[in-house]
């Protein structure tokens, strides 16, 4: 018997296992055709394969921990290492107080601090003099641009942040020095489609730094995604940042 | 041997943290039994660190899948017990299947956590293994719109309301008829495998 659309919903349902008694006993009926059970089978294969393919992506993220876990000590980056999201100091304290209870296992998990790529390897980057820091107007006025730059400078990341904000329009320079400091504060979500557009465009100056900050925002959330961008990195002898890419990968391997 | 009632309060609220953070929760844990797993498990094995540190991401993901998918939604034995004896039963399949890890002395019966849950979570962990790798890549042949929503629904076990907010989607109804029309859309490329 053909497949039809409520055997499609059956299935789905079934796998979500949200089948109602009707649609249950509706289902267990069709059990005896042949070709249902081969669309489940299809079906169940496909849940499968998304596991798979998920378990992949967290294997891999796991690698890039263990590789940054393992990173030589001059990428040992302050920035993130002394940032620690409010919720888990709370839980520090907490747990510290449960240690005497417990032992040293539960000290160890809650003082441990995370490596990731990116915290391991992300560097404030310093302006040149090629991504220009005033806006046309602003001569003799300074202006929420400058601001946002001068922020930047002093690794003020938050208050740059607020000044780029007030800024109507920003060019490829500001952009990039905006999704510097959202990768500073981890606003990754933010910083990766910036980076992105720049590192696509062949005549932005950062197009190298942005792939190199892309490929580090990637690893914390696509990291099939940060490999292949390290690899790319790596194929390319006079990038700024071809050792270090091909360090990391050659820790992954 | 019992767990202490703490510990194992904490361990299950790990799992509610995992619940809640999903991956981001999995890599803090990560550092926590690395090396004590390594070191643990030479003396069953002798095999190369890359090969430990491989069963010990397989035994986090492992109990990552568990959770998420909802079959572990508490911890009778300890976190340390279930990730070790999952790594452990790890290098026991890669040593049958690629014959370059030896094993130096078994398991003892009673470090087994007596638990008929957790020893069905390993046997089916088993199963799965077998087949994982061969259709893997299946999902990237999909669009990456199309590969976001599957993951969050069926791997994160995220609900239709949580992923519209995550990926911006109009209604909770076009999340839902995506999902559906992807994964019709998966089982087309499976069809071929």
């Amino acid at each position: 018997m053909p497949i039809t659309e409520t055997d499609i919903q059956l299935i789905e349902k079934h796998l979500e296992k949200t089948l109602s008694n009707t649609e249950q006993t509706a289902f267990d009926e069709r059990l005896v055709d042949s070709d249902f059970v081969d669309e489940l089978q299809l079906y169940q294969k496909s849940i499968f394969a998304i596991q798979a393919a998920g378990d992949k992506k967290l294997k891999t993220l796991l690698q890039l921990e263990e590789v940054a876990s393992n990173a030589p000590p001059q990428y040992q980056n302050e920035l993130f290492i002394f940032k620690i999201p409010s919720k888990w100091m709370k839980w520090q304290w907490m747990a510290l107080a449960a240690t005497f209870l417990i032992g040293a296992v539960t000290l160890l998990f809650v003082l441990n601090q995370p490596k990731t790529i990116l915290a391991t390897y992300f560097e404030h980057y310093n302006i040149k003099a090629y991504d220009g820091t005033r806006g046309d107007d602003s001569e003799g006025v300074e202006t929420d641009l400058d601001r946002a730059y001068s922020a930047y400078t002093q690794k003020h990341y938050d208050k740059a942040l607020a000044y780029f904000g007030k800024v109507t329009t920003l060019d490829s320079n500001a952009l990039f020095i905006q999704s510097i400091a959202y990768l500073a504060t981890h606003q990754i979500d933010k910083a990766i489609p910036i980076l992105e557009k720049i590192s696509q465009n062949t005549n932005a100056k950062q197009r190298q730094e942005a792939e190199w900050y892309l490929a580090l925002a990637l690893s914390e959330a696509q990291p099939e995604k940060a490999i292949s961008l390290f690899e790319k990195i790596k194929s390319d002898t006079h990038n700024l940042h071809q050792k270090k890419a091909a360090a990391i990968l050659n820790q992954l391997q | 041997m019992p767990v202490p009632a703490t510990e194992k309060h904490i361990d299950n609220q790990i799992i509610a943290e995992i619940l809640a953070g999903r991956e981001t929760t999995l890599r803090r844990i990560y550092p926590v039994y690395a090396t004590e797993f390594k070191a643990w498990t030479r003396r069953y094995f002798k095999c190369s660190d890359a090969d430990l540190t491989d069963a010990y991401q397989e035994a986090l993901i492992a109990f990552y899948r568990n959770i998420v998918s909802g079959q572990l939604t508490e911890l009778n034995a300890s976190l340390k017990t279930y990730l070790f004896v999952i790594g452990y039963r790890h290098l026991k399949r890669s040593m049958k299947r690629q014959q370059k890890t030896s094993l130096v002395a078994d398991l003892p019966e009673h470090e087994l956590p007596n638990d008929p849950h957790f020893l069905q979570n390993l046997i089916a962990e088993e199963e799965y293994h077998a087949q994982r790798h061969l259709i893997s890549g299946a999902l990237a042949k999909l669009p990456e719109s199309c590969q976001k929503v599957l993951e969050l629904y069926f791997y994160q076990g995220h609900s239709i309301p949580k992923i519209k907010d995550l990926l911006n989607y109009q209604s909770e109804n076009s999340v839902s008829v995506q999902k559906s029309r992807c994964l019709k859309s998966l089982r087309d490329i499976l069809e071929k495998y």
